[in-house]
């Protein structure tokens, strides 16, 4: 039941009160207009009803009255005639009461001695009594009818007068009025009045039977407002409608009523009795100044309309009802499948797809809904399959990538350094792909005394250049086994690579055929960008004929290069993912801001020169992402180089070795005796840190290569001590005062300054310190 | 025997009673009209006990159409009556000895009052006017012959049917009677249509209780707890008007009259309003001897007592103002 | 290497020549320790052939360094030689000294 009354969540109820407020608004309308009409012509019919009714009782009483007006003015002519003998008078009286039954009494009253013989008073009377007639003298000095105003009012009036009721004398309770007709002589003077008396009872009677409605009642009253016929006894001659009025709280309206009434008019009013609203309908009875009212309570008018208009409210109420419960079962039934379908699609939205739907058996937009819900499943169900397999398939294609790229990592030479035991060579190199499989590659191998090497760019990045990259390695490999000659080699490739190239891919490449011995350098360029030459400490570009990358042309004629190399120079090439790395601006590294990096990195190791620049390139690049594949591979031919090696025991009499080591050495390699000093002190410092904790007070061995080449000298220090990297030692902070100055610390400290490289590489559970310094000879 | 003397004791006591309530003292009064308003007083103070706590056993007889209470109390028919100071004078002067208790009314109430149109008593001359011929009528009568108001006197018995029908001109009320039928006669008559007497230089006052003097001389005491309790009734009934009302119109029906309640409220409120001097504006209930000798030289003057009559001899002493 | 010490009350002179390494410092620390124990208030320390110091040497001439000035004094290097010092500035100890 709470249910039923969920106004704001029920589809049903809410729809069955807007239903239910515009039906109740036109029933209202309706009953109102209908109400209202029929209210007025019960009004007007009311009245009409009583207009009617009264002007019958006021006609009749208007004809009885001038009946007996006109009857008794005919009699008078035989009264005025002068010869009529006085006691005549006597019979006429009598007759006329005998005569007309409507008559009460009749009386002839003379001016004081008109018969002379008769004396001062002389009035004749008949009067009914039962069955017979009563005839005597009205007047004597108890009854001075000359002041009675039946005589005397007409006289002054000069008129036929209609008295105003009065009590009867004899009766009491009978009222009566009575008609005066002057009666003159030859003269026309005055001599007297004829007068008939007639009863009101039938007035009386007829005006108390008004009563068209059963509360309503009626009264007549007098030529002065006097009530002559009232349902209350005790008002009648008694009160007047004036009287009345001024026991009303608001007088005026009674007041007026009977001044109109008084005044003759007809009509109708509204008052109020009793505290009850009540229609005042009033008519005048014409000639004699009378007049009839008829007092009808409102309630009673329009009983009948109240008690129609409460049935008809009743059923109207009952109607609503029960359009009210019928729209909400309706409703209700027809929005329940929506309720299921609520349920349903949570349930779907959770993942059950296959969630049975309710069955709507109408042909209307609910079963609409219906199939287009179900039709919505089914699709839910197919691209959530759909999207399994794209996700599943994705996956595959990821890890798929991820091998790739595992793959291609181990197509290129992954392991530094790459010929530890050689001292002719210095190489490093670094992939960077864009993606997880990239375009980029390099690869060398020694042969003999010959290192082959290659460095190139797939055109476009990820899987379709990973491809072309790996062909070209596998080709570089398989093709300079037995081609000898750079430009053969790269023909060939490019030959092998144009076929079949559909998708117009070609590569840039560098390749290269190093002496390790000589130095010499044999070399064709494929489109590739020019590699960096460090040589004798100055930094350029190296020279070398653009061609074309390979992979375009057939047969393209590819042409051999060569040039010598000096000692120690270093050959640094890149991929143009390099120079063209952008910044978040967008602005791209540049050649010239590589050259400014390469300014005296000719004394860093391969590897440490590698370091240096993707630094300084992630510096340049900053949040930006990578654009292209990023390679470098940077060559230091070492062919003539000198170098010693020297085991010492970890006892700090091996400083003194080493020292005299060192100044042979220094001897052997032309170092100029300023220069000794700082690089002593240095390798002091390095070997004494290994004398001292390498081996956490444990006898060992460790070896220090000495070395030096185009004026660079390296020391190596391999230790397999605890892992230690001065490298990443904090430098003290030369700035304090003498109190605040820390006691240890110093020595890496001064290694790093004196130095110009230190290198610091953990491989195999060793410790390899490279210290590297540029020399002038002298 | 013990019966015997049981029931001797009962009738002993019983004529105890009967006796100590003898000891009430009868009066009989006669106002001068049937049972209205008008002598409101005296009935509220029968009602209310006045009379009995003074001792008096007070019965009021009307004196019917014949009669008149001048005439009653002539004949010894009533101890005390109520009738107008005119009245009162001109019986004294034809010899009926009686004498002023208690004056309830201080102001005259005559009222001419005149059709629609007519605006002033000069207006009336030459016109009809109805005055009742039952007495009292005389007063209106002096007036207009002292101010040469050429008026036609038209007697009538009762009523104001002849003004209703238009058949005079102008009709001689009572302000606290026909003067309320006429202004509710549907005639439209206004204030401008009224003239009272008192402003016509004829303030001459009206009803008051009198006793012979022979009773007063027998009973004076009786007589004035009679007039200082109807003078009590008098005080209550300007305080309780509608009960009054009531009380009045109760005694009306047990006469059998009836009453018209807005016509009877009129009467007290005007009575009283009558009882109240105009210049000293308090109801003093008794004769004031200079509004007396005014009276005394009008009805001198215009011929209705022969001579003088001096002011103790008309009042009785505990009813002088002092 | 050769080290002497010649105290005059609060003063000390240290002459030092030839090489100061890891291997020596030892023994410098012991001719020197008088002075850091003391009161010397002055030291100064004679370095005409002063030819070559490591990181051990430095340190023990810090401590020297220390020691003097938490007495209120200082050390003055005499003749020290263009090498050391400028080993001497890239230590940042070249402020804390005073040289002649």
């Amino acid at each position: 039941m709470k249910k039923f009354f969920k106004i704001r969540e029920s589809f049903a109820a809410r729809t069955s009160m807007y239903i239910i407020i515009v039906v109740g608004i036109v029933f209202i309308a309706t009953l109102s207009v209908s109400f209202y009409f029929s209210y007025k012509t019960v009004e007007s019919s009311a009245m009409k009803n009583a207009e009617v009714t009264m002007a019958k009782t006021t006609l009749e009483m208007e004809r009885l009255l001038s009946g007996i007006s006109k009857m008794v003015d005919n009699i008078k002519l035989v009264v005025e005639d002068g010869n009529l003998p006085a006691d005549t008078v006597y019979l006429l009286v009598r007759q006329i009461v005998a005569n007309n039954t409507d008559i009460a009494g009749c009386a002839v009253a003379f001016e004081p001695y008109y018969f002379k013989d008769k004396g001062y008073y002389f009035s004749p009377f008949a009067y009914r009594q039962g069955d017979s007639v009563v005839v005597k003298q009205l007047g004597n000095p108890d009854y001075d009818y000359f002041t009675m105003e039946w005589y005397q009012i007409p006289k002054l009036l000069d008129k036929n007068f209609w008295t105003e009721p009065y009590y009867d004398e004899g009766g009491g309770e009978s009222i009566v009025s009575t008609y005066s007709t002057i009666l003159r002589n030859k003269n026309g003077e005055f001599i007297g009045v004829l007068t008939a008396d007639i009863s009101l009872d039938w007035l009386s009677t007829t005006v108390q039977n008004l009563k068209p409605y059963p509360n309503s009642y009626s009264f007549a009253i007098g030529c002065g407002g006097t009530f002559i016929v009232h349902p209350d006894k005790d008002k009648i001659l008694n009160e007047s409608i004036f009287s009345i009025a001024l026991e009303d709280e608001d007088p005026t309206v009674m007041q007026s009523l009977g001044q109109k009434m008084v005044d003759g008019e007809s009509g109708e009013a509204k008052i109020v009795r009793d505290d009850k609203l009540c229609y005042f309908f009033y008519a005048p009875i014409e000639q004699i100044g009378w007049s009839l009212a008829m007092v009808c309570p409102k309630d009673d008018i329009f009983a009948d309309l109240s008690k129609m208009s409460q049935v008809v409210f009743n059923v109207a109420l009952f109607g609503l009802l029960l359009i009210l419960v019928f729209c909400r079962l309706t409703m209700q039934k027809v929005a329940s499948p929506l309720k299921s379908f609520a349920a349903s699609a949570k349930k779907v939205a959770h993942g059950d797809f296959n969630v049975a739907l309710p069955e709507i058996s109408s042909k209307d937009e609910m079963k609409e809904l219906r199939d287009s819900f179900g039709y919505m499943q089914k699709e839910l169900v197919h691209y959530m399959a759909s999207l399994e397999s794209t996700a599943s398939a994705k996956e595959k294609i990821e890890s798929e990538l991820r091998i790739a790229h595992n793959i291609q990592q181990g197509m290129i030479p992954k392991t530094f350094p790459a010929f530890p035991t050689r001292t002719d060579l210095d190489i490093y190199a670094s992939l960077d792909p864009a993606k997880e499989v990239g375009g980029d590659l390099y690869d060398f191998y020694i042969e003999g005394d010959l290192l082959y090497f290659i460095i190139g760019d797939v055109s476009g990045k990820g899987v379709p250049a990973s491809l072309l990259m790996a062909v070209t390695r596998s080709l570089f490999r398989s093709n300079s086994a037995y081609l000898k000659k750079p430009a053969d080699i790269v023909s060939s490739i490019s030959n092998a690579i144009t076929e079949g190239n559909d998708s117009n891919l070609f590569v840039t490449l560098f390749l290269g055929i190093l002496n390790l011995k000589t130095g010499e350098l044999r070399y064709c360029n494929a489109g590739h960008n020019h590699p960096v030459l460090l040589s004798d400490d100055t930094v350029s570009f190296f020279p070398m004929k653009p061609n074309i990358p390979i992979g375009l042309f057939h047969d393209f004629p590819y042409e051999d290069e060569v040039t010598q190399l000096a000692n120690g120079a270093v050959l640094f090439c890149y991929t143009d993912g390099l120079t063209e790395a952008e910044s978040e601006t967008k602005e791209l590294y540049g050649d010239d801001r590589l050259l400014a990096i390469m300014q005296g990195k000719q004394r860093y190791s391969s590897k440490r020169q590698v370091q240096v620049v993707l630094a300084d390139v992630a510096k340049h690049v900053g949040k930006a992402d990578q654009s292209d594949d990023l390679t470098i591979l940077t060559i230091t031919s070492k062919f003539s180089n000198y170098s010693e090696v020297l085991t010492l025991k970890n006892e700090m009499s091996e400083v003194e070795t080493l020292k005299l080591a060192m100044d042979s050495f220094f001897e052997k390699v032309n170092v100029p005796p300023e220069m000794a000093m700082p690089l002593q002190l240095s390798m002091e410092e390095v070997i004494v840190n290994v004398i001292m904790y390498a081996y956490a007070g444990k006898p060992g061995t460790f070896e220090v290569e000495l070395s030096e080449c185009a004026s660079v000298l390296t020391f190596v220090i391999t230790d397999s001590g605890i892992p230690f990297n001065p490298a990443e030692k904090e430098d003290p902070d030369i700035t304090l005062a003498a109190e605040d100055r820390q006691i240890g610390g110093l020595g890496v400290f001064l290694v790093k300054q004196l130095m110009d490289d230190v290198e610091y590489n953990r491989r195999n559970n060793q410790n390899i310190l490279t210290l590297r310094k540029a020399i002038n000879k002298k | 025997m013990k019966r015997l003397l049981t029931n001797l004791l009962f009738v002993l006591a019983l004529s105890c009673a009967t006796l100590s309530a003898q000891e009430l003292h009868k009066i009989i009064f006669t106002p001068q009209w049937q049972t209205q308003a008008q002598f409101a007083g005296y009935y509220v103070a029968i009602e209310k006990g006045f009379y009995k706590e003074s001792g008096l056993d007070v019965e009021i007889v009307s004196p019917g159409m014949s009669t008149t209470s001048i005439s009653r109390l002539k004949h010894g028919e009533a101890d005390v009556i109520s009738t107008q100071l005119l009245q009162a004078m001109v019986a004294k002067d034809e010899g009926i000895d009686l004498v002023n208790i208690l004056q309830s009314s201080q102001t005259n109430g005559l009222v001419v009052v005149t059709q629609p149109g007519i605006t002033s008593l000069a207006e009336l001359s030459g016109k009809r006017v109805a005055a009742w011929t039952s007495g009292f009528s005389e007063l209106a009568r002096c007036m207009a012959r002292d101010n040469e108001h050429n008026i036609q006197w038209i007697n009538i018995p009762s009523g104001v049917n002849y003004f209703v029908s238009g058949a005079v001109d102008g009709i001689l009320t009572m302000y606290y009677n026909e003067y309320f039928q006429v202004m509710n006669c549907g005639r439209r008559v206004t204030l401008d249509n009224t003239f009272h007497l008192a402003d016509y230089g004829y303030n001459i006052p009206e009803d008051g209780l009198y006793c012979l003097k022979s009773t007063y001389r027998k009973r004076s005491k009786d007589m004035n707890l009679f007039a200082e309790a109807s003078r009590r009734g008098w005080e209550y009934a300007r305080a309780h008007p509608e009960e009054s009302v009531e009380i009045v119109r109760k005694w009306m029906k047990k006469d059998n009259i009836a009453s018209s309640l807005s016509h009877q409220r009129w009467m007290l409120e005007k009575i009283m309003e009558l009882q109240v001097n105009k210049e000293t504006c308090t109801a003093s209930y008794t004769l004031d001897p200079a509004i007396y000798k005014f009276a005394n030289d009008i009805l001198r003057k215009n011929g209705f007592i022969r001579k003088d009559i001096p002011y103790d001899e008309f009042v009785a002493p505990k009813a002088e103002s002092k | 290497m050769e080290a002497k010490i010649e105290q005059q009350g609060e003063k000390a002179i240290i002459t030092i020549s030839g090489r100061l390494d890891s291997m020596n410092s030892g023994d410098f620390e012991k001719t020197v320790e008088p002075i850091l124990t003391g009161n010397t208030k002055d030291v100064e320390v004679n370095c005409v052939n002063f030819e070559y110091i490591s990181s051990s040497g430095l340190r023990i001439f810090l401590s020297i360094l220390k020691s003097v000035k938490s007495r209120g004094g200082s050390v003055l290097i005499r003749d020290m030689n263009a090498d050391l010092r400028g080993i001497f500035d890239m230590c940042g100890f070249s402020p804390l000294f005073k040289f002649e």
